[in-house]
């Protein structure tokens, strides 16, 4: 977890991790406990879209949306500082614990243990919920990011005798059968990062406008200032303590976002509500500046 | 060392639980996937029936739908004493706790039912206590005893005030009811007889509507011979029980240890849970042989 390949991919988690809990936290200092609703609900539309666009890739990869196509081509790499141990995978059945996982320790050491309590209780059941039309259950009954667990318990079952013909057919060979096993690849760890980085931010900031109004998008700009003004140095570290200049490569390598909102086509799909803007001119803008890459 | 009345509850225990795992044998065996469509139905609508009944109750003496009431507040059971449980949080957002020691799982296992047994955790617990508030619940349940490799049960189960929609934080939340006062909640006694036999005539009555409407007269009859075997193994374990502590099987100790009735028309619930020839076929396939098998004379 120390090595020269996966150090950048942690710093890119953490600079995750961190938009996510600036954002969190400034909406709930400009909106008050109103605001965990509303990022709960966030949390909801990000992981139903994850959910929804998996579900859609790996159907037209000609793979069966079953547990462990999910599971086994996710959108997102694991941090290679995460500990877990898989119990149980097949088709309809995954069983998992997870030891050790760095964004609750990030969002813990932090003090917002509570606003990672609101994704970690809300992320898998809506992407689930999502990929399979509601038709799976998920079961967390640990979870790092609550203080009496030291684990998080996953279950989750996908029971082909609660599915439609149609639904099973899409999801499941048929009994006896080899069928298709297609397994779709995932993503690159910096283009899941990436999308996960602007569905977060995109969602939390729909769902503050439209619950708060115009405070809501001052309270998540306020947030973006506030993250600017904290990865500055932790990206100077991290490139000091790697013997590397912070400079537009190592920020490739370490920051999830590109630096320019113009550069990134994802961003076409998520301009509502003058997202791409406002993220340039409060977080990346700043960022460089204070970077001295302007 | 237990007391009759110990035993007496546990035995009703364990016929409810075999109950369960029979008929759904009988339906698995013969219509396997398609039959398990319909068991796993079933067993919801026995769940949402349990909570709606709950709920109701606890709104007509003035309590709020949340989960430190939905876990403590007029218990539908009294607790097997076999039952070992560690609660870690109960309060009106969560309840926390891990069951160590399950009767249901245990008698699932000494008679080869433990895939029926995780049927009823998955599929009972989540439409039980999310249909209790609203829908609005969120059942974990991560480890189960019907689960090989897990020694306990998890349960963690949180009704979030944020998750609401506004009219009802004041149904769920004190503090979102400013006007609340909190009712006196005198304590229920609870009648171990009288709940297991409601739970066991909506158990068997929702596994035999759904099985029903899913796969017609055939379903029907799936039950009819699950019913059957039922009582043959129910009788079988009643009479060991009495045999164990030198007691003599008669119409007493039938209706103190077995959830129904020993005369069926003597049960005012059949009239509500009358569809699907449900009393009927009770009684001509669980009734005849339970009863021949104990040699208990009926009044009819």
């Amino acid at each position: 977890m120390d090595n020269i390949h996966e150090i950048p991919l942690q710093n890119q988690q953490d600079c995750w991790a961190m938009l996510y809990m600036h954002l969190c936290a400034s909406m709930v200092e400009y909106c008050g406990q109103r605001a965990k609703g509303a990022i709960r609900e966030a949390v909801r539309r990000l992981s139903e879209d994850r959910g929804r666009t998996l579900r859609e890739s790996h159907l037209a990869a000609g793979a069966k949306t079953n547990l462990k196509t999910l599971y086994g081509g996710f959108d997102c790499l694991p941090d290679p500082r995460v500990r877990q141990t898989i119990l149980a995978e097949t088709d309809q059945v995954r069983l998992w614990e997870v030891y050790t996982c760095p964004v609750a320790d990030l969002w813990v050491k932090a003090g917002h243990r509570d606003l990672g309590l609101c994704y970690c209780e809300e992320y898998q059941h809506a992407l689930l919920k999502a990929y399979t039309g509601g038709k799976a259950q998920v079961n967390l009954s640990a979870l790092l990011t609550c203080d009496r667990d030291n684990h998080c318990r996953f279950s989750v079952y996908y029971r082909r005798a609660n599915l439609s013909d149609a639904q099973l057919k899409e999801s499941f060979s048929e009994p006896g059968q080899s069928g298709s096993e297609v397994v779709p690849t995932s993503p690159s760890f910096r283009d899941g990062l990436n999308a996960l980085s602007i569905k977060t931010y995109y969602y939390l900031l729909e769902v503050a406008e439209e619950r708060f109004g115009k405070d809501g998008v001052v309270a998540v700009t306020a947030g973006l200032r506030e993250l600017a003004a904290a990865l500055a140095p932790v990206l100077k570290t991290h490139a000091d303590d790697t013997l590397n200049t912070c400079d537009r490569d190592f920020l490739r390598e370490n920051f999830p976002l590109a630096l320019e909102t113009d550069s990134e086509s994802l961003w076409a799909q998520y301009s509502g509500h003058n997202a791409p803007l406002l993220l340039q001119v409060n977080l990346l803008d700043r960022l460089k500046k204070a970077l001295g890459l302007s | 060392m237990y007391t009759y009345e110990q035993k007496c509850m546990m035995n009703l225990s364990d016929a409810y639980t075999m109950l369960y795992g029979f008929i759904v044998q009988s339906v698995l065996d013969r219509f396997g996937e398609e039959g398990e469509r319909w068991v796993r139905e079933g067993t919801r609508r026995f769940g949402r029936d349990r909570a709606l009944t709950s709920r109701e109750l606890h709104l007509a003496a003035g309590a709020k739908i949340n989960m430190q009431n939905l876990f403590g507040l007029y218990h539908d059971l009294p607790s097997d004493p076999r039952f070992r449980r560690k609660k870690q949080e109960l309060n009106p957002q969560e309840r926390v706790s891990h069951t160590l020691i399950c009767p249901m799982a245990e008698v699932w296992k000494e008679y080869g039912h433990m895939a029926i047994g995780r049927i009823y955790c998955e599929e009972f617990h989540n439409s039980c206590y999310s249909s209790y508030a609203f829908g609005y619940t969120q059942v974990n349940l991560a480890k189960t005893l019907t689960q090989e490799g897990d020694d306990h049960c998890a349960f963690n189960v949180v009704l979030r005030p944020e998750n609401l929609p506004e009219d009802l934080r004041p149904v769920c939340f004190e503090e979102y009811d400013p006007e609340y006062v909190e009712p006196d909640l005198p304590p229920r006694p609870v009648d171990g007889k009288a709940g297991f036999n409601t739970l066991s005539i909506k158990l068997y009555y929702y596994l035999l509507e759904a099985v029903s409407e899913g796969l017609g007269e055939a379903g029907a009859h799936a039950i009819e011979e699950g019913l059957e075997e039922l009582a043959r193994k129910t009788a079988d374990r009643l009479k060991a029980c009495a045999e164990e502590d030198n007691l003599t099987i008669d119409r007493r100790y039938v209706e103190d240890n077995h959830p129904l009735r020993v005369e069926i028309d003597a049960e005012p619930m059949w009239e509500k849970y009358s569809k699907h020839e449900a009393k009927q076929r009770m009684e001509q396939h669980f009734y005849k042989v339970f009863h021949r098998e104990l040699s208990l004379v009926c009044d009819r």
